[in-house]
Parts: structure tokens; C-alpha cells; sequence
């Protein structure tokens, strides 16, 4: 249904970071060999979700080496105290530097989400960015949270919670006042937070024709029909947007998509008058999809011939 | 319909090929690492990733295949990630951190950290001139944190502070070592990630700093004790003054780079200096590891002053050739670490 409506709606033009299909926001990369990669921004959510795991993770970590100590003191003496100490300090301090190092830039969290950092400007991701966005971590959650659990020594608690408050105000929300949502530490160290999805290379819908086997329409490789011709005006109707919509219809194998499809084989006909066939052919769903897929490398084929002479059509609505 | 000549379709199936071979080392590259690849892989990796790169390129000039455009984005985003991720191993890290990186960084932001010594000193001094013109400062400026030492203890009772510990046996002694590094790691650290609240945290952090030593000084001083305090202090505090100092100035350098962006935006300015900033930062966790040695067992098991300043100057005299006596020029700021 969905996208019988985007398929009608106009065209979108906002100055926002435009979305990927997985529906997060997108910014561009350029690499150091002048193409622009885009990469998809992770959401503040995963970020979060990322994030606990790992403190998870290290208080995890601590726990085993606060018993670890305990027991060895019964050797060591006061030797297991110091290197308890030292050892807790390096996790808390270095665990996030560390494995975004070995691992480049991801840590256990990351890797479970599905995320990843890399340089801003499109560089390697030097050492030092991955040091620095760590250690401001210090002061954009631990400083703040450990004055939030302060015992009331100081004088004035409530106010002392107060600016506690303000600050994590300021520096830990800092991803939501940003369009990259970057936290404090990714803009001291120049660094973004990426989504690293995986796409696999479907069948290309030029040359494998949709057959429905079943339950959905699977992609075989063999012949499209050529059952349907169009003539060259009846191309002339829809453009990119238009286009690539209707690929993702095609590929679509969900229950709902059959009603989908004859919706928008009936929008497509009423727009380009296609008479030939007799109305009742297009209640089935198999003649449904010939059609279609045949519209679709007709329409691509046009459009991709045009683009070799220089023209983009955006959209229905671009007359260019 | 032409369909079998269209240029898409075709430069599919002409590149198709070289696209999964990459597909397949990346894939391997995710899993394990950079030595998941045989030699003769990791030579074909940067060509078939250019080739994925053109071929993206020409795709989104000629394709209007939604899914192959996705699917190539992607492939040269993971290639992308696995080439230009940190590209040396960790321990060649640690190596020309040590080399090279630390001391340049440090010599990067030399005027920050000039700055934040300067601001210790002249803490310091107004703290000893307050509490040699009027005891009672004391009690506002350190407080009741130096062991029960104020202006009420006896003169033995201070002057055995500085001397006690000879006898603690070594496993004590470690252990306050790390507490200390460890403590003092913290507030160093805290110190340059405050630079983000534009410097006045740091500021404020190394000026009450100063105020304490200076105050603590006087205290000594008052009683004819401050050949002795020197002694003990100087043999860590040398060390550890100085590891705070350039903590402070990483952290002024990052408030310097926000404020003072120049001709950048605020944001590359930031990421420039901040990288920079952040070496120096972590080198000096590494000197208050040295000052906590230096502070839990040195000074405990050295009782003799003039021992107690060797060791104490020596290290100056070592940091100071250390950072200053590499090469003169200062390197570009962003080619430091590369």
C-alpha cells in the first residue's frame, strides 16, 4: 500500500540529509580517490544500544577483576591491590581505544549493532581520532553520572546536581542537537559514526524474469516476456523516482504485494492509455507482473538512453 | 525492444565478476583481519577496490538499477572501511607514539601548554604569599586533605611526614604507587577532556592546583622546612606537575581551537587540534604512571634530600630534552600520527 502512495506522491525536496532504503539518514565521504562514498549514519538508537553493551561488557570486566584481586591477595598481598588498580583503570580507560584499534573501529558493542567509525573527511581513521573520542567520554557521561551518585559531602548537593544535570544536558545529548548526531567526542577527534549493512547483488531485473512460484514471485533467469511493447510516448510519462519504485515493487514478495502490483499496473495503464489488452487479463496476478517487469525494462531501457545524452528525469513532475 | 544492447545491463555483466571477488576478501577481512588474506589477495585487494570505485561511478552516471547502485555503495563502503581503517598494527602504534607522535604533539601545542604552566606558577605563588602573610588561608586553600598536616601540627610531626615510609614493606608501597597513578591519571585526564567546556574547567582545575601547592609550601616554609618539602616533592612532583601541565594545555588547545578557528569551520578546526591534543593527553598518563613509581617507592625509600632533588631534576632535564630535543621544525598538525 505504501507504495502505491510513494509511487503518487510528489517528489520530495528538503534540504535534510536525505534517508538510505533502510531508512537511516545518510551523509556523503569522499574518499581519498575523489569518489564520493555514501555512507549511512547510525542512529542515535543503535548508538545507545552499542554503547550499553559495552559498558555492559566492562562492568562485566571490572566484576571479574575485583573477585580476581580479592582472591590473589591471599598470595600476592598488597601486589594484587596494585594491579587490580592499574588493570581497572586501563578497562575503564582504554577498553573502547582498544578495540576500535585492533578491530578497526568497532568494538564488541559495534559489531553486535552493526556499526562502525571512520574519519570524517574520508582519511584513514588515524589512532589518535579513535584515543580522543574515547577519553572526552570521561567527561560526557562518567564525570557527570558520578557527581549525579555523589554522597552529599559538598556543601550545596542540590545545586551541585543541578549543574550536573545541565552538563549532561549540554555534552551528553550532544548527538541529538546535530544533524550527523555526532557526540562531543566525534567532533573533537573528526569522526563519524557509521551504519556498516550488509546488500546483497539481486538478479538484475533486465534479464531475470518474475515468475510466480507459490507463494511469491521469485527471479529466474531467463528471457523477460515480450508479450507487451510500448510505444516510445507512453515512456514519456515517468522518470527515476518513478522507476525504481516500481523495481522495488518487483522484488517485493511479501503477501501484500500482489495487491500492490495490480494497483499500480491499473495507475500505470490509466497514465500511458494501454488499450491492447483486454481488462480482464490484469486479475491475474501472473499477467500483472509480465506486465509490469516488461514496462519496467522498456521504461529503464529509455531512460538509461537518455541519461547517455545527458538528461535526468528526476520524476514525473521534471519536463526536462 | 533493444534490450540486449542496453549499456547497463552489459557493464554489469562485464565487471559482475571482479565485484564478488572483492565481495569475498572483504567479507574475510571482516570476519578475522588483514591477515585472513594471502599475500598474492592482499595484492589484488587495492586494485579490485579502485575498480569498484570506477565501477560505482559509472553506474550511477549510466545505471538506474536501484539494487545494483545499493549493492556496489555498499561494497565500496566495507572496502572502504577495511582499507582505511587505522592502518597499523598496535603494537607499531605504541612504537611511533613514543618516536615520533608524542613529542611533535607536544611541541604542536606548545603556547596552550606554556599557558597552563603559567597559570600554575603564578596559582601557586599567590597561594604560598597568602598563607606565609596569613596562616588561616591554609584552611581555605588545601583544607583538611594533606594527611591532618595544617598550621596547628607540631613542626616534628610535618617534618616526619616527609622522611616516614622507609619501613612499609613492598607490597604497600606498590600499591600506593597505582593508587596514586591511578588518582592522578583520573584528574589529568578530566583536566583535558574539560577543555570541551571551553577551557574554563581547566583553567579553574589547574589554578586551584597551584593555589594548593603553593599554599602547602608555605606551610613547610613557615617552619624552616622548605629545603626538605622541595626534596620530597620535586622527586615525583617534577614528573607529575608536568604531566598535569600538558594535560592542561591539550585541554586549552582544544577550548583555542573551538573559540579560534581561523580561516576553518569550528568543527575541522576542532578535529585538527583535538586529535593532537588528545597524544599529548595520553602521554601523559604514561609520566604520572613514572610519578606514581616515583611517588609510592622512590620518594618512600629515598630519605636522603639531596638524592630526592637529583633524581627529581634529572627527570625534568629528561622531558625537557625528550620533547624539545627532537627535530626543530614543527611538523604540519595534521600529519602528526600519520
Amino acid at each position: 500500500m505504501t507504495d502505491a502512495r510513494l509511487y503518487a506522491a510528489t517528489a520530495r525536496t528538503s534540504t535534510k540529509l536525505e534517508r538510505a532504503d533502510s531508512g537511516r539518514r545518510q551523509t556523503t565521504v569522499l574518499t581519498p580517490e575523489g569518489v564520493e562514498l555514501r555512507v549511512e549514519l547510525a542512529e542515535r538508537g543503535e548508538r545507545a544500544g552499542a554503547f550499553l553493551i559495552d559498558a555492559l561488557f566492562v562492568v562485566g570486566a571490572v566484576l571479574v577483576l575485583v573477585f580476581g584481586t580479592i582472591y590473589l591477595t591471599r598470595f600476592l598481598d598488597d601486589y594484587a591491590v596494585a594491579f587490580g588498580l592499574v588493570l581497572f583503570f586501563l578497562i575503564r580507560t582504554f577498553y573502547f581505544s582498544f578495540f576500535e584499534l585492533i578491530w578497526r573501529g568497532r568494538t564488541p558493542g559495534k559489531r553486535l549493532i552493526g556499526l562502525r567509525v571512520i574519519d570524517r573527511a574520508g582519511g584513514p581513521l588515524r589512532p589518535s581520532s579513535v584515543v580522543v573520542r574515547n577519553l572526552v567520554r570521561e567527561v560526557e557521561v562518567f564525570l557527570p553520572l558520578s557527581v549525579l551518585m555523589m554522597p552529599d559531602v559538598v556543601g550545596n548537593a542540590g545545586l551541585v546536581r543541578l549543574c550536573a544535570a545541565i552538563w549532561i544536558g549540554i555534552f551528553a545529548l550532544m548527538p541529538l542537537f546535530n544533524r550527523q548526531g555526532l557526540r562531543t567526542g566525534d567532533m573533537v577527534a573528526g569522526t563519524l559514526v557509521v551504519a556498516s549493512p550488509k546488500a546483497a547483488l539481486l538478479p538484475d531485473l533486465m534479464d531475470s524474469a518474475v515468475s510466480l512460484a507459490g507463494a511469491g514471485p521469485t527471479l529466474r533467469p531467463q528471457p523477460v516476456s515480450s508479450r507487451f511493447a510500448f510505444e516510445p510516448q507512453q515512456l514519456e510519462h515517468y522518470g527515476i523516482f518513478e522507476l525504481q519504485t516500481l523495481e522495488a515493487v518487483l522484488r517485493r514478495t511479501d503477501v501484500h504485494a500482489g495487491q500492490t502490483r495490480r494497483e499500480i499496473a491499473d495507475r500505470i495503464r490509466r497514465k500511458i492509455d494501454w488499450t491492447r489488452e483486454a481488462d480482464w487479463n490484469f486479475k491475474y496476478d501472473g499477467i500483472v507482473v509480465e506486465f509490469l517487469q516488461a514496462f519496467y525494462v522498456a521504461q529503464r531501457a529509455h531512460l538509461e538512453r537518455k541519461m547517455l545524452f545527458g538528461k535526468r528525469r528526476r520524476d514525473k513532475h521534471d519536463k526536462s | 525492444m533493444k534490450r540486449a544492447t542496453l549499456k547497463s545491463s552489459q557493464f554489469r555483466k562485464e565487471r559482475e565478476a571482479s565485484w564478488r571477488e572483492l565481495d569475498v576478501l572483504v567479507a574475510r577481512m571482516e570476519q578475522r583481519s588483514a591477515v585472513a588474506l594471502e599475500p598474492s589477495e592482499l595484492m589484488r585487494l587495492p586494485t579490485l577496490y579502485r575498480a569498484a570505485l570506477s565501477s560505482l561511478s559509472v553506474a550511477r552516471a549510466i545505471s538506474l538499477d536501484r539494487s545494483l547502485l545499493a549493492y556496489l555503495e555498499n561494497l565500496a563502503n566495507r572496502a572502504y572501511f577495511q582499507i582505511y581503517g587505522p592502518r597499523a598494527s598496535f603494537g607499531e602504534v605504541i612504537g611511533g607514539f613514543f618516536a615520533r607522535s608524542w613529542p611533535a604533539a607536544v611541541r604542536a601545542i606548545g603556547r596552550p601548554i606554556l599557558l597552563s604552566i603559567g597559570v600554575t606558577v603564578l596559582a601557586a605563588l599567590a597561594g604560598y604569599w597568602l598563607t606565609m602573610a596569613d596562616p588561616e588561608w591554609y584552611y581555605t586553600l588545601v583544607g583538611d586533605v594533606a594527611q591532618g598536616r595544617t598550621p596547628a601540627s607540631s613542626t616534628e610531626a610535618l617534618r616526619e611526614v616527609l622522611y616516614d615510609g622507609a619501613e612499609e614493606d613492598g607490597g604497600a608501597l606498590t600499591a600506593f604507587s597505582s593508587f596514586l597513578f591511578v588518582h592522578n591519571s583520573r584528574i589529568a585526564l578530566l583536566c583535558f577532556a574539560l577543555g570541551i567546556a571551553l577551557g574554563a574547567p581547566t583553567l579553574l582545575l589547574l589554578a586551584s592546583n597551584g593555589l594548593m601547592l603553593g599554599s602547602f609550601f608555605a606551610l613547610y616554609a613557615n617552619r624552616g622546612l622548605g629545603f626538605e618539602l622541595g626534596g620530597w616533592l620535586i622527586i615525583h612532583g617534577g614528573t607529575e606537575l608536568l604531566a598535569v601541565a600538558l594535560c592542561g594545555g591539550a585541554g586549552l588547545a582544544i577550548a583555542d581551537a573551538f573559540l579560534f578557528p581561523g580561516q576553518k569551520t569550528r568543527l575541522q578546526s576542532l578535529a585538527e587540534r583535538g586529535r593532537v591534543a588528545g597524544l599529548v593527553a595520553l602521554g601523559a598518563v604514561v609520566m604520572l604512571a613514572i610519578a606514581g613509581v616515583l611517588e609510592g617507592i622512590g620518594r618512600q625509600v629515598i630519605t636522603d634530600d639531596f638524592t630526592r632533588y637529583g633524581i627529581g631534576i634529572g627527570m625534568l632535564a629528561f622531558w625537557s630534552l625528550y620533547f624539545l630535543g627532537g627535530r626543530r621544525e614543527l611538523p604540519a598538525v595534521a600529519s602528526i600520527d600519520d
